[in-house]
């Protein structure tokens, strides 16, 4: 089976890597995945065709913008792959009723938006699926968990850089905010001469977007005196191809979702990664979700409430221990969220 | 039946025309005929999103078509609405070619964006047909689209004609052959009276067109015009296009060199001869005598286009009972009815 990804190209979105981690194992079970678009000499990894004649199902992976091509290429797309050939992936819960948690992150701005949302998923196709491991209520929609694991992705302690960093972010500032202000800055304030350096690799840690419409401005505050005062480290975003190795440059490695898709219970490709690099994860996730992705033992790299800086000295403290859970998690998403398992599962939503 | 157009119109330029005899013979037969698109649009022709009973689906292809900017989920709306065989692309513009390069003009710059056009039809419809007796790729159905509409007819009265010589049309790679009428007539100019050239681009050129990529094509010698009294007039609606043309005695036809070299027929082809004005032609010989009969003939501009100008304007009366001859024709072979009941056969076939 050829399937056909329509999404935009970030080559610093995590998206974008989990399409490059189907094209690696597409061919174990006799498919091929490829991109929408004409190669892209800064996304030399990935395979793209605008070639749609060898193409038997398209998978459109929506995510916080409507993506559009060109007016012939849509066209094209719409024609040559019938309604039952096409899927959606609703990677940012769009594809909901306007969601708005505790006044700050939310997925439609208003009513009109959240309809012309879904005048576009009803025109594309039949079925949306989620990567959520949540139930779902409306008929439409399926569960696709889509996101996996693969542990030859795991980064050899042996080969891994130098860490430079006690504690890392990566990823852009987007929606974390508020976790980042009421956890985070306290717990680094309380224990601060504790803990090494620490750095937030991504966009708009420094300063929000410059681009006109570049979306709701609560999502992008940052509080760049607080970040000085703490002699916390900002830096650009990194590749997707880079994420790992940047990851394993730190002893500890946070990880943060923005809360919509937290309440959603969608996995993102983050939960995975962070797993491949040599680093301890602390996961600012409630327990029980994080138990049902990573297996019982998860629960103590979970980091919560004024607990938060306490867990981060003890795992600065005592990684030999903190290795282990983090083993121990490896191997169940190993045997559960496989890339082998994935590919299945996302053959048997196209139909195959 | 109800037959669903799609087509990007403009006020002064295009199809408009046609769909309205198509709309208004659909009627008379118990079909319909709507154009896709929000009620209430400024063109007077029946537009609608509704596609509820839709029977087939008409792509009508021009350059328009990449300029849909809006909310192009109608494309998705439009190919789930009637199954494949149910749906026919009309490619006015050639682009369902190969590059072809003729005098200048051209179907696309690259063969990627043949391919991308190609890929484009084939995608969304099983019959794809062109405004030719002779289409060059062999899937392709002739199909001539564009009518002639009795309704349009004029009267032949030269009485008292504001121009000797009108043209209506843009300037997109027209320059080849209005130069060569513009030569023509030259010897005899101040025997002419006034011509006027009507359109976007003769007076000067629009912004966009002096593109450097799209300059060329929309070349104009604009002071030569100047210098042999030629008046650059503004567009006109469509609406008006007979009219306009009926102001002058006669009215040059000349095609874009692509359109030539595919022996296509043009909204103008039918037009012209409805108009109170002898159509002069600047075509391929074979090709007049095709598609306008054998007595049309005698409208080639010929070896001595000076003296067939000159001619036409000291005794149009002679040269109109051909256009009489051409206008009894049409009505039979081209008409809305004709055509109408041509495409639904294309479309149950």
């Amino acid at each position: 089976m050829n399937i056909l990804f329509v999404m935009k190209h970030r080559g610093n979105a995590g998206n974008t890597h989990s399409v490059a981690d189907y094209m690696r194992v597409a061919p174990r079970f006799g498919h091929k995945v490829e991109l929408f678009g004409r190669p892209m000499s800064w996304l030399p990894g990935l395979q793209f065709t605008d070639r749609i004649g060898s193409i038997d199902k398209v998978v459109y992976l929506f995510e916080s913008e409507i993506y559009r091509l060109s007016p012939l290429s849509e066209a094209t797309l719409y024609g040559a792959i019938p309604r039952k050939d096409r899927l959606i992936l609703d990677m940012d819960g769009m594809y909901n009723p306007v969601l708005c948690l505790d006044d700050y992150d939310r997925n439609h701005t208003s009513d009109y938006e959240r309809a012309r949302w879904f005048e576009h998923f009803h025109a594309v196709a039949d079925r949306v699926y989620k990567p959520t491991l949540a139930p779902l209520s409306n008929p439409r929609e399926s569960q696709l968990p889509y996101y996996g694991y693969d542990p030859a992705l795991e980064t050899d302690p042996a080969t891994a850089p130098e860490k430079k960093y006690d504690i890392l972010h990566l990823g852009h500032n987007w929606w974390r905010w508020r976790d980042v202000e009421t956890t985070l800055l306290p717990a680094f304030e309380e224990h601060r001469r504790q803990i090494g350096r620490i750095a937030f690799i991504g966009l708009w840690w420094d300063k929000p977007p410059v681009e006109p419409d570049s979306g709701h401005a609560l999502a992008f505050k940052s509080d760049a005196a607080a970040f000085k005062r703490l002699n916390i480290e900002t830096q650009d975003s990194v590749m997707y191809d880079q994420v790992i190795r940047t990851m394993s440059s730190a002893k500890i490695n946070i990880f943060t979702q923005r809360p919509v898709l937290h309440h959603l219970r969608h996995l993102t490709l983050k939960y995975f990664e962070i797993f491949y690099a040599d680093t301890i994860p602390l996961l600012m996730l409630d327990a029980d979700h994080a138990a049902s992705v990573y297996g019982p033992a998860a629960r103590e790299l979970t980091l919560h409430g004024r607990a938060a800086g306490g867990k981060i000295v003890d795992a600065l403290q005592r990684p030999a221990h903190y290795r282990e859970i983090v083993q121990e998690v490896r191997r169940h998403l190993a045997v559960h969220h496989s890339y082998d398992r994935r590919m299945q599962e996302l053959a048997t939503a196209l139909g195959d | 039946m109800k037959l669903v157009f799609v087509y990007w119109g403009f006020e002064n330029a295009g199809s408009m025309l046609d769909l309205k005899g198509y709309a208004r013979a659909a009627k008379a037969a118990g079909h319909q005929v709507t154009v896709y698109g929000p009620p209430g649009h400024v063109y007077a022709l029946d537009y609608s999103k509704d596609l509820a009973d839709a029977d087939a689906v008409v792509f009508v292809v021009e350059w328009t078509t990449q300029l849909q900017f809006g909310d192009r989920l109608d494309w998705a709306r439009l190919i789930s609405s009637v199954p494949r065989n149910r749906r026919v692309v009309i490619d006015c513009d050639g682009a369902y070619n190969d590059p072809i390069a003729f005098r200048g003009d051209y179907n696309h710059k690259t063969p990627e964006s043949s391919r991308a056009w190609i890929e484009m039809c084939d995608s969304i419809a099983d019959k794809i047909c062109q405004p030719t007796l002779n289409p060059l790729r062999p899937n392709v159905i002739p199909f001539l689209f564009h009518i002639y509409d009795p309704e349009w007819e004029t009267p032949l009265d030269f009485s008292a004609k504001p121009f000797g010589m009108i043209y209506v049309g843009h300037t997109k790679f027209r320059w080849h052959g209005m130069s060569q009428v513009l030569k023509a007539i030259e010897p005899v100019r101040d025997r002419i009276g006034r011509i006027g050239l009507v359109g976007e681009g003769w007076d000067a050129p629009l912004e966009w067109t002096e593109w450097k990529e799209i300059r060329d094509d929309y070349f104009v010698d604009r002071p030569y015009l100047k210098q042999i009294g030629i008046e650059a007039l503004a567009p006109v609606p469509y609406k008006e296009v007979i009219a306009t043309m009926s102001s002058g005695i006669f009215n040059p036809v000349i095609y874009r060199p692509l359109f030539e070299r595919l022996g296509f027929v043009t909204c103008r082809t039918f037009e012209t001869p409805a108009s109170s004005t002898i159509p002069l032609f600047l075509l391929d010989a074979d090709y007049v005598r095709g598609v306008f009969g054998p007595d049309a003939e005698a409208l080639l501009l010929g070896e001595r286009p000076d003296e067939k100008v000159l001619d036409v304007v000291n005794r149009p009366q002679h040269y109109a009972d051909i256009v009489l001859g051409i206008r009894e024709d049409f009505r039979q072979r081209h008409s809305p009815e004709a055509r109408l009941r041509d495409l639904i056969g294309i479309i149950e076939s």
